[in-house]
């Protein structure tokens, strides 16, 4: 290590080496494989809108003859294959501009950048420029590796989206912000939730309707790479030098923080369950609803001042406003899950608390943070009509009006939505906590088998084949509900005599899955029992209900308690 | 009552305690009659385990020094005042000793550690 | 239900555990009983950590038994941790947390919470109700930990390394409240530290562990009877240590030595008297002498 330079290079390379092989090896994967995948699927990659390549006309014949699983997994197939490796360059970019941030998880301040960089003989404006120069030449060696070398698909709505300028800008405001707004976790949330928002603005489809933001665009990013990199170095600047710290909240906002303490002279809690409770929601229930509401909030707000400006909004601009606030929970629960909890803490750890509770508890904070985000996200959607008209596919008037049963279909709707979000981390309990990317794995296995259900329907080589496969997929899922309440069975009984979960506690949650099963089954039953399918379907909504893993939480929590 | 406790001095920490009750009664300090701070009390104060405490004061006790009243306490036994003397006889023997060590070491014989001693109390009463 | 009245607090027989090819236990047993001051003594890395761990059932016994109050920890955790006040090393409390918070959340797991006398203890040790952790000072979070641990009464304090890194000032407020502890309600407490003179105060019996072995056990008392510290001086000065059969440990130079000692006193007196050397002074070595050398004699003895 001859220089202040190469040994801050080595040291991120040597973080997050394993991430970023990865990364390299994504891209040439990629790169060899896709094209061929997509010639052995018949889907065309030189169309202007590879979206128009998904076989509608033969997904809706698959419906009318009674296979709605099969169409399902159709489309997630093709939105897989196709969106895919856009998905991934988007990831892949998003970690390393996250990666040049450089900010650790710190005990006392949260996220921030490390105070040891400070103390090295080097000067600030060094530190800022080489992390921005040093990120800057990897995303570009990244975008030109995806771009290039990977034949991507073309989607003429997002045309302009992968552009070079746009990911600059975000790296550069984002270490600006996550260094200037060093003290200030809130606030560096909402902005960065504000400017993620509008750089998907910008860089999406509706940009179309707004001539003037489309012509200047490159120099309104110009600005911000400038603002960025002022704003990184003085922000930097007063973190080294202690700057912030004089700075404190106005008098009445602090006095009001003194009165909820003052107040909070509250009675003990009842029991150790709801003591329990209000831990978790503290620790991590509560940040995903705040999340939500500022994610959210934010969007919104930036729409409502575009909309003051332009009068209405335009038809892109709202559904995508609508797709984003859609999208917000689902991704924030999907982060959650697949964080890495080290091993119980040792605060609770030395407890007197059962590992049963401990996972119980967490099923119910999730399911309660899971609920309020829709409840916001939901509420937030009804004043989207306010600002502009919905395209013809989310217009709910529309919707409404082909399929004749939506309305009383609506609550089992919103539970089953509710119910797949909190599912996002319920079903993550049971792995381990060391390996993250695992992790990803019992989330998306419902939707990972579809895709690979699909995958063999596409697959038109043998003629019978395709038939063949929809006759054995109910048996297949058949077998797969056996084990589960097999496995499930085994489990539960070494759990309860080992005295790891009560029997209450069990039978509420036997109930509560009880329950489930039966608002999705019941209305699946009434209102498709003419489907082919409808005996597959059954089985995968039993499926999804999670219920040995619930038991295989207890004893991987046990087991990482008592090494 | 003020008592110090040293853990490097070579001497067991029940051991100096009772010394070091033994010389305030010796001085006057603590008469007949006085209350020693219970067991719990002392304990927390010198901030050392009560049971040591607790072997001081049986040592005292032992040597008649105080005396323990059921259910009240415990007190500096009448008997102290002659004991004193012969305590303090003791310990100055004991001083003497290790002076006498010394000053063979340092090659001082004992007319010349005599006359010395003279002069050091006539200085010392001036 | 309930084990029988045990006279032990903590009974830990044939304690192995090796963590990938160190071993950390090596054939450890201890007797705890009720109502005593036990003091682990031992270096970085000698095994007290891991030993504490075993005891509050965080690790799981490769090889051997451990019992706290007759219950096995692993087995009946929830049973076992009601009786155990912990003050962890890393005093890991959540940092998002206000103490009063704290005080509310942990008084809900102990049926034996006292709100009253976790006031007292919060007023005593000066802690700001609506301070967050992640605000306190290093005292006052180990002074906020030994409160969580001492407000519900429990029958076995476990303190692990509760002086480290603080000012005499905290120091001594811990080691009076563990006094305090043992005084009021004659509860069992049981502390590591590599502060000897804290032991030396509070112990009455103490454990020296050195690379996962107990090399010494017993009451305090005896511990100290049983070594001493010997001045030799020898007519000619020696260039080299003197070979003394006994001594644990020996330093000096030229005409005087010091050795510490343990047990064999006449034998120790006869060989220095044949190197021709004479006994000028005979005391009580601190624990800290006794640790030192016991560390030195181990190390150059040959591992078993």
């Amino acid at each position: 290590m001859n220089s202040p330079s190469a040994a801050l290079v080595w040291e991120i390379w040597h973080r997050h080496r394993n991430r970023l092989v990865a990364i390299g090896v994504a891209i040439l994967g990629f790169a060899l494989i896709y094209p061929r995948l997509c010639a052995f699927y018949g889907l065309r990659l030189d169309l202007p809108n590879a979206l128009d390549a998904i076989p509608e006309s033969q997904i809706s014949e698959r419906i009318k003859q009674g296979h709605p699983l099969t169409a399902i997994a159709e489309i997630l197939t093709v939105l897989f294959l196709l969106l895919g490796p856009l998905a991934c360059m988007l990831l892949s970019l998003l970690y390393l501009i996250w990666m040049f941030t450089f900010a650790e998880q710190d005990a006392r301040k949260g996220f921030a950048v490390p105070v040891r960089l400070f103390r090295l003989p080097i000067s600030t404006g060094f530190l800022v420029g080489w992390l921005s120069v040093v990120g800057a030449a990897t995303i570009t060696l990244v975008y030109l590796g995806w771009t290039r070398l990977v034949h991507l698909p073309r989607i003429d709505i997002f045309e302009g989206y992968p552009s070079l300028l746009i990911w600059l800008t975000l790296l550069l405001v984002a270490q600006a912000l996550v260094w200037a707004l060093d003290g200030f976790p809130v606030l560096r949330l909402l902005a960065l939730s504000g400017v993620i928002f509008f750089f998907g603005f910008l860089a999406g489809p509706s940009i179309h309707d707004h001539p003037w933001l489309e012509q200047n665009r490159s120099s309104i990013l110009l600005a911000l790479l400038a603002l960025g990199s002022a704003s990184s170095f003085v922000g930097l600047h007063k973190i080294r030098h202690g700057e912030w710290q004089t700075w404190s909240w106005p008098g009445f906002l602090r006095a009001r923080g003194a009165h909820r303490a003052a107040a909070s002279t509250k009675s003990a809690f009842k029991s150790t369950a709801r003591a329990q409770f209000w831990f978790e929601w503290r620790r991590s229930g509560q940040k995903v609803v705040l999340a939500t509401c500022a994610l959210s909030g934010v969007a919104y707000l930036i729409m409502a001042v575009v909309a003051a400006g332009v009068g209405v909004l335009s038809e892109g601009d709202t559904d995508g406003l609508a797709l984003y606030l859609l999208a917000v929970p689902i991704f924030l629960h999907l982060v959650q899950g697949i964080m890495p909890e080290r091993a119980l803490p040792m605060f609770l750890a030395v407890r007197p608390l059962t590992s049963g509770e401990v996972v119980m508890t967490k099923l119910k904070v999730a399911g309660l943070s899971s609920a309020l985000s829709w409840l916001v996200t939901m509420g937030l959607l009804a004043f989207v009509p306010l600002l502009g008209n919905l395209s013809g596919q989310l217009d709910p008037g529309r919707l409404l009006a082909r399929f004749e049963h939506l309305p009383a279909l609506l609550p089992v709707i919103l539970v089953g939505v509710i119910f797949l979000t909190w599912r996002l981390v319920a079903a993550n309990l049971c792995f381990g906590i060391n390996h993250r990317w695992l992790k990803l794995w019992p989330v998306l296995s419902p939707y990972a088998l579809l895709i690979l259900y699909g995958l063999m329907v596409l697959y038109s080589g043998v003629s019978g084949f395709r038939h063949a496969v929809s006759i054995t997929l109910p048996f297949v899922l058949g077998a797969l509900v056996v084990a589960k309440f097999w496995l499930a069975r085994r489990v539960f009984r070494v759990c309860l005599k080992r005295g790891w979960l009560s029997r209450s506690a069990l039978f509420k949650y036997l109930s509560v899955w009880a329950a489930l099963a039966a608002w999705f089954l019941v209305p699946t039953l009434l209102f498709m029992q003419r489907e082919a399918e409808i005996v597959s379907i059954v089985l995968a909504i039993i499926l999804l209900l999670p219920f040995a893993r619930i038991g295989l939480a207890v004893l991987v929590v046990n087991v990482s308690r008592h090494r | 009552m003020q008592l110090h406790v040293n853990t490097g001095d070579g001497v067991p920490i029940y051991l100096q305690i009772a010394n070091q009750i033994k010389h305030l009664v010796g001085a006057r300090r603590l008469v007949p009659g006085d209350e020693i701070p219970p067991i719990r009390v002392l304990a927390q104060q010198l901030v050392i385990n009560p049971n040591t405490v607790a072997r001081a004061y049986l040592e005292l006790e032992r040597a008649g020094v105080v005396i323990k009243r059921h259910g009240s306490g415990t007190y500096v036994s009448e008997q102290g005042s002659p004991l004193a003397r012969k305590e303090r006889l003791k310990i100055l023997s004991q001083r003497i000793d290790s002076l006498l060590t010394e000053a063979g070491h340092l090659e001082i014989n004992d007319e010349e550690l005599f006359k010395l001693i003279r002069e050091r109390s006539e200085t010392l009463r001036r | 239900m309930s084990a029988p009245e045990t006279a032990n607090a903590v009974e830990i027989q044939g304690l192995t555990r090796k963590f990938k090819d160190k071993l950390a236990l090596d054939n450890v047993s201890l007797r705890i009983s009720r109502g005593r001051v036990f003091g682990l003594a031992g270096e970085n890395g000698a095994g007290k950590t891991t030993l504490i761990k075993h005891i509050l059932g965080l690790l799981k016994a490769e090889r051997g038994t451990v019992r706290v109050f007759g219950l096995d920890p692993v087995a009946r955790p929830a049973e076992v941790l009601k009786q155990i006040g912990f003050l962890s090393e890393n005093r890991d409390l959540p940092a998002w947390m206000r103490v009063d918070e704290l005080l509310r959340y942990t008084g809900a797991f102990y049926p034996t919470w006292d709100t009253t006398l976790a006031e007292q203890l919060r007023e005593r040790f000066c802690l700001d109700p609506s301070a967050r952790v992640k605000t306190l000072s290093r005292g006052e979070s180990a002074k906020a930990g030994l409160l969580l641990a001492l407000a519900f009464r429990p029958d076995l304090l476990l303190l692990d390394e509760p002086s480290s890194g603080l000012d005499p000032i905290v120091r001594r407020d811990i080691l009076e409240a563990i006094i305090r502890t043992v005084a009021d309600e004659g509860r069992t407490v049981i502390f590591s530290t590599h502060l000897l003179d804290e032991v030396e105060r509070v112990a009455d019996e103490i454990a020296m562990m050195f690379h996962g072995k107990i090399v010494l056990s017993g009451p305090l008392d005896e511990v100290k009877e049983n070594h001493y510290r010997m001045v030799l001086r020898f007519e000619t000065p020696l260039a080299v240590e003197p070979k003394i059969p006994g001594a644990l440990s020996i330093r000096g130079s030229g005409q005087e030595w010091t050795l510490i000692c343990n047990g064999g006193r006449q034998q120790t007196i006869e060989a220095a008297t044949r190197l021709g050397g004479r006994v000028v002074a005979e005391e009580t070595p601190s624990l800290d002498e006794v640790f030192i050398a016991r560390a030195a004699s181990n190390v150059s003895a040959p591992k078993a």
